[in-house]
């Protein structure tokens, strides 16, 4: 068991954190795309979702590890196709995301709302990236190779759309850093500093073997 | 030659967290010669020992910079407004904060230091947070506090500690933004915190 999860505003390198921090610790990256992947076979289905939430972790981890082929989820799906609510996907979500902790972890999951649907647990690390403004900006001009003006527009919509997303889990500010078990300023501490110290944290918290579950809300 | 700032909310662990990083790394802990300056400076050194000595049982990080201007309106016998005593309080941690920064490899918890450092070379802003129940739960362990003490203690503190500070920025203090690291002491033991720490300065300090 152990779960890292990145929230982070737009910008602060929170996907680039997670892909080098999944590749060196070994875990398997829970990303939007995967989450989404899932969610799209299941979406369609009242019944599917019924069964993840019978199934519990089993039928996740086989999806998240492998693709099911999807005869497999065709079957579960059946004929019963309707709209996914947001209610619904969130509570999706929250199977989705306790489970994969449940399960034995080793995932990093960026986004999801995933620190607020985990509880406190020692082998849970929560990590928030945050960062200036005009640095989030410089970030996605150099990443992504786009104008200021165009890297300003995305920052302020995305901001948007995150702080929106995150009232479904929790009405207040999502960047308390009470929150979370650290928070770095992309500003002042760069990416590769970033990474060496949740590695140094995961090599205390592992030192002496696996930690106990110390589930506490 | 990091120059290390720990801000804090009261109770979360600020001071143990402070000193034990210094002894560590071999850093200054520099409150007590901190506040050794600004009370001479202000011409209320003994003032601030006999206080300390009943207050904070002879710790200078135990007591809030509000203590001094309040000794100071006192002895100037109320001929100046409490604004106009913050502000010479304010005024000394300006100048002697950057002066002992300025030889590096030292360790400061409060004060405003993560402002007044801002043009230092090499500072590591740190700020430490926990729920109140945590905090509480500290102060009764650390600091022979009852719960409901404890519980006044941290409400005085924390109105004490945003009206320091929004003297001094126009930004929430504990908005993430303004630290380099964030750490939650309800979820981080006092070692893997301390072990963070110095960690991060010894990755700031060239070989």
């Amino acid at each position: 068991m152990s779960v890292v999860t990145i929230s982070r505003q737009f910008g602060a390198g929170g996907h680039t954190l997670a892909e080098s921090l999944s590749n060196r610790l070994d875990y398997k990256l829970v990303d939007r795309l995967l989450v989404e992947k899932i969610a799209e076979e299941a979406k369609v289905s009242v019944q599917w979702v019924e069964a993840v939430e019978r199934e519990a972790g089993g039928l996740l981890m086989r999806l998240v590890h492998s693709m099911v082929s999807s005869s497999f989820i065709d079957r579960l799906l059946g004929e019963d196709r309707q709209d996914f609510g947001e209610e619904r996907y969130i509570k999706f979500l929250s199977h989705v995301v306790t489970n994969l902790w449940q399960e034995g972890g080793k995932v990093v999951i960026v986004g999801r709302g995933a620190q607020f649907i985990l509880p406190n647990s020692e082998d849970i690390v929560k990590v928030l990236l945050v960062a200036e403004l005009p640095d989030r900006i410089k970030f996605l001009e150099e990443h992504y190779k786009i104008s200021t003006t165009k890297a300003t527009e995305l920052v302020r919509r995305e901001d948007q759309r995150r702080s929106k997303t995150l009232k479904l889990f929790y009405d207040g500010n999502p960047d308390d850093p009470s929150f979370y078990t650290m928070v770095f300023n992309t500003s002042y501490v760069n990416i590769q500093e970033v990474e060496d110290l949740v590695v140094h944290l995961m090599e205390k918290i592992y030192e002496n073997g696996d930690v106990a579950i110390n589930s506490k809300k | 030659m990091a120059v290390i700032c720990i801000s804090r909310q009261f109770g979360a662990g600020g001071r143990t967290l402070g000193m034990r990083v210094a002894k560590k790394i071999g850093y200054r802990f520099a409150d007590h010669e901190l506040m050794e300056k600004v009370s001479r400076e202000l011409g209320i050194s003994d003032e601030w020992i006999n206080v300390t000595e009943r207050e904070g049982h002879g710790q200078d990080s135990l007591v809030s910079s509000r203590a001094i201007a309040k000794i100071l309106g006192r002895l100037r016998g109320g001929a100046e407004s409490a604004d106009d005593l913050d502000a010479k309080v304010r005024n000394s941690f300006s100048h002697f904060i950057p002066e002992i920064a300025a030889g590096g490899r030292v360790v400061f918890v409060g004060r405003g230091s993560q402002f007044y450092c801002q043009d230092c070379e090499n500072i590591l802003r740190i700020f430490l947070v926990a729920p109140v129940s945590w905090r509480e739960d500290f102060l009764v362990q650390n600091h022979n506090l009852t719960h409901s003490e404890a519980r006044r203690t941290i409400k005085d503190w924390d109105k004490n500690r945003s009206a320091f500070l929004k003297k001094i920025t126009d930004r929430n203090p504990d908005d993430p933004s303004l630290y380099d690291l964030c750490l939650n002491t309800s979820h981080i033991s006092m070692d893997r915190a301390e072990s963070l720490i110095c960690e991060l300065a010894q990755m700031r300090t060239p070989e």
